[in-house]
């Protein structure tokens, strides 16, 4: 199957590795749209939530077998339905030998996103429609206005995940440069739930402190931020004066290709019913 | 009025088991029907006829008999509890030796498995279960007959189940309909429409046994009823045909070595 780009659509990409692109998309999938805004570097999907959450996954170019791109382009299409759509092959059974083919084709604003996917024999043609973008917050996460960051093996948080008391509607974050270092902490039904986690460990890649930072999330936003564990290679953790509070994944594909996942959670400002 | 069958051989309980157990999850009732070849499950959906499965008495059972009200309509209808059929047939799978069935008269009219289980002791264990049923009377078997389609625009085999589950469990939830289409080039087309996407799959390379045009023919059904189809996969049939009549109705064809015969039949709605 190929696609003959006649200079009509502005985008035309190629892809064999659908398993990596569907665990991307599934670890950002909190809403039902996204915002996909595709450049030279690349392919970067968003999705937002009331102005206080914020998931990118990035797909960069060198993932994709083929990459024509005419101009930088920006839509907004169902996330949902993408994902249905790649997984109906059944992309579990992925092998290099027996792949999934992936096409991505759009031709400019008002039209839709053509996703083509294809393995043995069978193709799957979806049209998605596609949206005016809405505006994407800008976090802002300069490298000088980093107060803390850490930088960790995934490992090292795979088993808080699943441990994370589900009563507590808040999570509180700890990072400071003395003892205890970097703490995180619930409070619900069963009681107060602290865990500390080690900071020089060989798991531990960096951890930088300047001041001790306490910030409270909300533990909803913080589950959805930690969906790239199971999966993914390394984390930093960046926090700002205002506790905003950065994840940045790195996942490894096989072919040695650096994937990247990102989640900005605001932090809970409201103290009220903070009963200290 | 009589009927009685025994059936001694594993590879018929466990056929006839399987058949029981997908009629009872695709609807609450069906109507048994006895003649002197073969007997069959037929299952009506809202007065519209769906299912017809054929057993063949002669692979499945030994000692058959079948005496209907008299030598011009020898043949037997009844209506029956899909789901005590299914339970009381649970035994036939694995622990069974044989079992002999016959309709009774207790109290009401029965249809009554006469299960032999085997023990490790010399002695064998008799279990008996009574579904109960209800007798059809002859003027009203003209409701159960099978819709007669004398041609369809085309008819090609269906693609593997495997891929037509993987497929179906993920467009059933989002659409009501579907909209089959199918062409001379042996491609079948399952298309779902939503509100934020289209999507189209194609299975290709299908071998087309029978077509009056050239035309593509279409059919838009009820996505659930499709869905509902893929249960006879328990049956493991040996061949899957799709007829469609463009427009009007999706006929699938299963069938198991000629001595099963699953036709489930699929209404067009508006689409």
């Amino acid at each position: 199957m190929s696609i003959i780009n006649d200079g009509e659509y502005k985008l035309t990409a190629k892809l064999g590795n659908v398993k990596i692109v569907l665990q991307l998309l599934k670890a950002v999938n909190f809403k039902e749209y996204a915002t996909f805004c595709v450049s030279a570097n690349g392919m970067k999907i968003t999705v937002e939530e009331a102005k206080c959450m914020q998931a990118s996954a990035y797909i960069p170019v060198q993932l994709f077998e083929e990459f024509i791109l005419t101009e930088d382009v920006i839509f907004r299409i169902c996330l949902d339905s993408l994902i249905e759509t790649l997984s109906m092959l059944g992309y579990r059974l992925y092998t290099p030998d027996n792949p999934i083919l992936l096409h991505i084709l759009y031709k400019r604003v008002g039209y839709p996103v053509g996703i083509l996917i294809e393995r043995n024999g069978i193709v799957v043609d979806c049209s998605l429609k596609s949206y005016d973008p809405d505006e994407i917050l800008d976090f802002d996460l300069d490298p000088e206005a980093v107060v803390n960051k850490v930088l960790l093996q995934s490992e090292l948080l795979k088993d808080i995940f699943a441990e994370l008391d589900n009563s507590s509607i808040y999570l509180e974050l700890l990072l400071s440069p003395k003892s205890p270092y970097f703490m995180i902490s619930t409070k619900g039904t069963i009681g107060e739930c602290h865990i500390e986690l080690p900071h020089n460990t060989e798991l531990i890649e960096t951890f930088q402190c300047k001041k001790e930072s306490k910030s409270k999330y909300l533990l909803k936003h913080m589950g959805r931020a930690m969906k790239a564990v199971p999966f993914s290679n390394k984390v930093s953790l960046r926090t700002n004066e205002a506790g905003i509070l950065c994840f940045q994944y790195m996942i490894k594909t096989d072919n040695d290709v650096n994937c990247f996942i990102e989640y900005y959670v605001s932090p809970v400002i409201n103290d009220d019913d903070d009963d200290d | 009025m009589k009927f009685k069958c025994k059936m001694n051989d594993a590879g018929s309980m466990r056929d006839f088991t399987n058949v029981a157990n997908t009629v009872a999850r695709m609807s609450k009732q069906c109507v048994l029907r006895l003649t002197q070849n073969s007997i069959y499950f037929n299952i009506a959906d809202d007065s519209m006829a769906m299912v017809w499965t054929k057993l063949d008495k002669n692979h499945f059972f030994v000692d058959y008999l079948v005496a209907g009200k008299s030598v011009e309509f020898n043949e037997i209808y009844m209506e029956l509890n899909t789901g005590m059929l299914a339970k009381s047939v649970t035994s036939l799978k694995t622990v069974a030796r044989s079992v002999k069935i016959k309709l009774t008269n207790k109290q009401q009219p029965c249809l009554t498995f006469d299960i032999e289980l085997s023990s490790i002791s010399a002695e064998s264990r008799l279990c008996i279960h009574d579904v109960p049923v209800t007798i059809i009377p002859q003027k009203k078997w003209s409701e159960y007959n099978e819709p007669n389609i004398e041609r369809y625009d085309i008819s090609l085999e269906m693609p593997q189940f495997k891929h037509l589950r993987s497929v179906m469990e993920r467009i059933k939830s989002m659409s009501p309909i579907l909209i089959l289409s199918a062409d001379t080039n042996g491609v079948l087309a399952f298309k779902v429409d939503t509100n934020a996407a289209t999507i189209t799959v194609h299975f290709p390379n299908l071998t087309v046994l029978d077509c009056t045009s050239n035309n593509e023919i279409s059919a838009s059904v009820d996505i659930k009823k499709f869905h509902a189809f893929l249960a006879w996969e328990a049956v493991h049939p040996t061949a899957i045909k799709c007829n469609i009549l463009n427009e009007t109705v999706i006929n699938i064809n299963l069938n198991l070595e000629n001595y099963l015969q699953i036709k489930y039949y699929i209404p067009a709605i508006e689409s």
